[in-house]
């Protein structure tokens, strides 16, 4: 009866849980026993595009950044239902992608075409877990800056 | 009873990823998966638009197994790659996204896949 009642949950919730994907902020959730926690997630911006840049921007190509939470969940028992005892930390906010981008392209004044996937990575039912966001754009300098990247 | 003997064999580890998996309650042993976030979408406006400029499709999936593994790239980062050569004077335009799933055996088999359909124009 029980091993019914798990298939029926299994297959009633998959489906659930892939419809459901809306953007909203991508931080990992608080759990019970969080003895740290400190992240920082995505939550929303208005990216630019081509029409969008000033007139005196000089593109400099194709761009991308990542950056990640990451956490730690130790299970209390044996079981795999087992309350866990968890860490969090991480920094996967645009604004820190940006900085990134920005160390390699000292010019860079701004991104368009901006595409944000997020890569979730998991192992041992997520004894280790992270989500990191990563960006592939386009960057742009403003003319009188000259267009070098850092090697 | 060789064929018998081969189910038997293979029977057993399905047993135990099915049951391992709902003693779980649907927990992922393994998961490495790129997810779609969001994309601010080229117009013709941003580009020189022409009745003539090409349509390119294109599909990036995810898959789940047995409700333990899940991995993929189906962002929209991987779904853009590839279609354009020239990137310094094209450019990808007027994209539509759509999500498609399929699944097989009671959900032991689950592809998900992101697939657009846009059209490339010069900048």
């Amino acid at each position: 009866m029980i091993f019914l009642w798990g298939l029926v949950v299994c297959l009633t919730a998959r489906p659930a849980a892939a419809q459901t994907y809306t953007a909203h902020p991508h931080i990992i959730s608080l759990k019970t026993l969080t003895v740290f926690y400190h992240v920082t997630g995505p939550l929303s911006t208005l990216p630019m595009t081509r029409r969008d840049l000033p007139p005196d921007a000089v593109d400099l190509g194709e761009v991308r950044g990542r950056s990640c939470q990451r956490e730690v969940n130790i299970p209390t028992s044996a079981s795999l239902q087992a309350t866990t005892i968890t860490a969090a930390e991480g920094n996967g906010s645009y604004q820190k992608i940006i900085e990134q981008i920005r160390k390699k392209h000292p010019n860079l004044a701004g991104i368009y075409d901006v595409k944000t996937d997020i890569h979730n990575f998991s192992v041992f039912f997520g004894v280790y877990s992270s989500e990191c966001t990563q960006i592939l754009a386009r960057g742009y300098a403003l003319l009188g800056a000259a267009p070098t990247a850092k090697k | 009873m060789k064929i018998v003997r081969r189910v038997g064999l293979w029977a057993v580890p399905a047993i135990l990823i099915l049951g391992t998996a709902l003693l779980s309650g649907c927990g992922e042993f393994y998961t490495n998966t790129i997810d779609p976030y969001s994309y601010r979408a080229e117009t013709p406006a941003d580009v020189q638009a022409a009745p003539s400029d090409p349509t390119v499709h294109n599909r990036a999936c995810e898959y789940y197994l047995f409700y333990l593994f899940n991995w993929g790239d189906a962002g929209y980062a991987k779904v853009m790659s590839g279609l354009v050569k020239d990137k310094d004077h094209y450019m990808i335009y007027d994209p539509k996204f759509d999500q498609t799933y399929r699944s097989w055996l009671l959900g032991l088999y689950i592809r998900q896949c992101l697939t657009m359909t846009a059209r490339v124009g010069h900048i």
